[in-house]
């Protein structure tokens, strides 16, 4: 008996704290689900097949006639509350059940992925940001087809964000309401001093190519005397580079695929390092924060739509008041970011659901209505072509209009479901090759190749 | 109900439904959680919405070739050992001044508020912290460094794995010291007083006093510390996971054995390969666990 009890002891010990860690998002199936009962049973899948019919036109239907409930699952706590204040201004009288769940250790995705599995309490429409967008467009039973209720309003739509949700069979399951587009930001008054111009197009040729990147950062660096990098980070360009690709990390026959670009950006990583043409500062660090808020330190950021208020307009408290900041044509045009939306594929509201996703996604006047309110870059061709009704302050330009001639040329066709990990592991050699603690460029395309081979077991490394 | 009690019932047995709530917990978040978790160590499991398939012993052949898992054991190892031990001699150490008699400290109850106040910050927080502070460019430490002129350059701590595990391990003991303080103060508290009185009196000095009384009296706490210091060592994770970017770095040289599962799991939606990483901590952990409790179980039997 003595012995038993030890042995009990032991076991109990042992397993609660392992299991801390191990149960926590496995079989944690929740039922305090805050959503309303909405459910559609697993069985009621009249209602899934997408409907051709050409009701759906949004803008034909008397907007407060329709009546109803739906339930709407965001990660953002700033933006859920603003979409559905948006869509209720359209649509009074439909209740849009909102639940905010933040994505903190996936717990947002495994929520949603746990109902889906159940087949109940899954929400009507859901959002997913970038880095997971993939892995609910191309799993079985999230999101609906939207190929037909979506035909007459995806030319509108700047084609990558129509590329990033569609699955790999061409069905179109997931839509955005804003684009991503990537730009370069850059300090006016460095710019003016050091490189002798302040023009958005000297600069953006100045940087339209890798040796011109480098011969940029050389006079840059000896004109400054080392007190102004290029860049702040590697990252930065990385950003430019990964949009640059022609094809994505994962091919379709599932194998690693590393392409040119990124193995240029290798060398290039490397020179800017060694030559301090990057201040090795980590993205998202506060000494980065600082940077940009300097009036030295570093001339350049990689900064998305988005990036003009939120990386800019955040950290450097004076770029408000204009003149401190500009915006050019980045050397590969690229995105950063995003959020999608898509119906849940068995859900039993299928048009109200598009009515609701269709006023966010697809409503011009809407669409830039929330980008003004939001500070925000709509995801509609005919909005962005009229420009902004006003210019930003922090970067003095129409920033609408400034987009415009290269969104087209961003590649959402090379995002794949694997991007996440692939990326830090790629991130996390290249800091220990920058670092010098890999040797040479083979060693570190070696190591990022067995990084890869041993996180993901399903795709294929050779 | 009590009072209906007659000589001979066996009222021991309602014993029972008063610990009955705890095992229910224990059944529902821990037992359930773990056969779960044993179950899908078995399949090949995305954590999407296709069905996990069972794939037999398959993810624990892989386990046992996997040379990331074997690198994950051994750092858990290193940087549990480099913190466990200057954890306990520190605390052992603070916890017999702070409790000495004959030396007035002045503001006792202060350091040991003051030393326990680190184990209330969260861990993340605290991660976060020493992240920033070991920052290669902009962190204070090199600062403080470079203009100390101690180094001519900043020192990238974070890019190196002594330097990355040794982080790690201080900051666990900057964390836990204050906490293992707490018990070592009270074991000594125990130590019968008379003990001390007639050492005095015998004119041992504080070193004899320290290693033949203080010591074999805190025996058991010193125990109790080792046994939760192998557990909360070997299933360590946030304090890693933020300063080695969540993925090791550098170069899996940071990787814990449960940042290793978590990645696997949660990052890259191996859930089926994931459980089997949990069942191999899960081994080691016991193998550990028996250790520890034998020595204890000895420890006691002598005392």
């Amino acid at each position: 008996m003595k012995r038993f009890k030890k042995l009990l002891a032991v076991v109990a010990c042992v397993s609660m704290m392992s299991t801390m860690f191990a149960a926590c998002g496995s079989s944690g199936d929740s039922t305090n689900s805050p959503a309303p009962d909405t459910s559609a049973s697993p069985s009621a899948e009249a209602s899934v097949a997408p409907s051709a019919d050409a009701s759906v036109a949004p803008s034909a239907v008397d907007k407060t006639a329709v009546k109803g409930e739906i339930s709407f699952w965001h990660f953002n706590k700033d933006e859920g509350p603003n979409i559905v204040k948006a869509f209720n201004a359209a649509y009074p009288n439909v209740k849009v059940n909102l639940s905010i769940v933040p994505d903190k250790d996936q717990q947002y995705q495994n929520k949603i992925t746990s109902a889906i599995r159940a087949g109940s309490g899954v929400p009507d429409v859901f959002s997913a940001e970038s880095a997971f967008v993939k892995r609910f467009v191309e799993m079985p039973d999230a999101f609906a087809d939207l190929t037909a209720k979506a035909k007459d309003v995806v030319g509108n739509m700047v084609p990558y964000t129509v590329a990033v949700g569609t699955d790999k069979n061409g069905v179109l399951r997931a839509l955005s309401h804003q684009a991503a587009a990537g730009a370069i930001a850059y300090k006016k008054a460095a710019a003016k001093q050091y490189l002798g111009t302040d023009d958005p197009a000297q600069i953006a040729d100045m940087l339209s190519s890798q040796d011109k990147m480098i011969a940029t950062a050389k006079t840059l660096k000896e004109k400054s005397g080392g007190k102004v990098a290029l860049f702040p980070t590697f990252e930065e360009p990385q950003k430019m580079y990964l949009g640059g690709r022609s094809q994505g990390w994962v091919s379709a026959d599932n194998k690693l695929t590393i392409d040119q670009k990124m193995l240029d950006f290798i060398d290039f990583a490397k020179t800017l390092r060694d030559n301090k043409y990057e201040a090795a500062l980590d993205q998202w660090s506060p000494g980065w924060s600082s940077a940009i808020a300097a009036d030295d330190k570093a001339l350049v950021w990689a900064c998305p739509t988005w990036g003009i208020p939120w990386i800019v307009g955040s950290n450097d408290k004076k770029a408000a008041d204009g003149g401190r900041w500009a915006i050019a044509k980045p050397p590969f045009a690229y995105f950063w970011g995003g959020t999608w939306f898509g119906i849940y594929s068995k859900s039993d509201k299928q048009d109200l659901a598009w009515d609701f996703l269709s006023q966010f996604t697809a409503d011009k006047d809407a669409m830039k209505k929330w980008a003004i309110d939001n500070q925000d870059f709509p995801n509609n061709l005919a909005a962005i072509a009229e420009g902004s009704p006003e210019d930003s302050k922090i970067v003095g330009t129409n920033v609408f209009k400034f987009y415009e001639p290269f969104i087209k040329d961003i590649n959402g066709s090379i995002l794949t479901k694997y991007d996440d990990t692939i990326e830090n592991a790629f991130v996390d050699c290249m800091r220990s090759y920058l670092a010098g603690k890999i040797k040479t460029k083979d060693e570190m395309i070696k190591t990022f190749k067995d990084k890869v081979k041993t996180n993901l077991k399903d795709i294929t490394v050779e | 109900m009590l009072n209906k009690l007659r000589a001979g019932d066996k009222y021991g047995q309602y014993g029972y439904i008063f610990i009955a709530p705890f095992f229910l917990v224990l059944a529902i978040f821990t037992i359930f959680p773990m056969c779960y978790s044993l179950y899908l160590s078995l399949t090949s499991w995305d954590g999407s919405t296709v069905a996990p398939k069972i794939v037999g012993f398959a993810n624990y052949v892989d386990l046992l070739k996997d040379d990331t898992f074997r690198q994950a054991v051994a750092n858990t190892l290193i940087i549990w050992l480099s913190n466990v031990a200057p954890q306990m001699i520190c605390a052992i150490g603070l916890a017999a001044i702070l409790t000495d008699k004959y030396t007035e400290i002045k503001g006792k109850g202060f350091f040991r508020a003051i030393y326990y106040l680190p184990n209330l910050v969260t861990m993340a927080s605290v991660g976060l912290l020493f992240y920033y502070i070991l920052d290669w460019q902009s962190g204070s430490l090199n600062f403080l460094l470079v203009k100390i002129h101690v180094f001519k350059e900043p020192f990238n701590w974070l890019q190196d794995p002594t330097a990355t595990r040794g982080a790690i391990s201080f900051t666990l003991w900057w964390m836990w010291f204050g906490y293992s303080m707490i018990i070592f103060m009270a074991g000594i508290k125990a130590i019968p007083e008379d003990l001390f009185e007639a050492a005095h009196v015998d004119g041992a000095n504080r070193m004899q006093t320290f290693l033949n009384i203080t010591i074999p009296g805190i025996k058991g706490s010193i125990m109790y510390n080792c046994v939760t210091s192998v557990i909360g060592g070997l299933t360590m994770f946030d304090i890693p996971y933020v300063l080695t970017n969540g993925v090791g770095s550098p170069l899996d040289k940071g990787l814990t054995i449960v940042n290793y599962m978590y990645n696997m799991t949660f990052k890259n939606y191996n859930f089926g390969y994931g459980a089997t990483i949990y069942a191999g901590m899960f081994v080691i952990v016991l193998i550990f666990v028996a250790i520890a409790f034998k020595m204890l179980d000895k420890n006691l039997a002598t005392n």
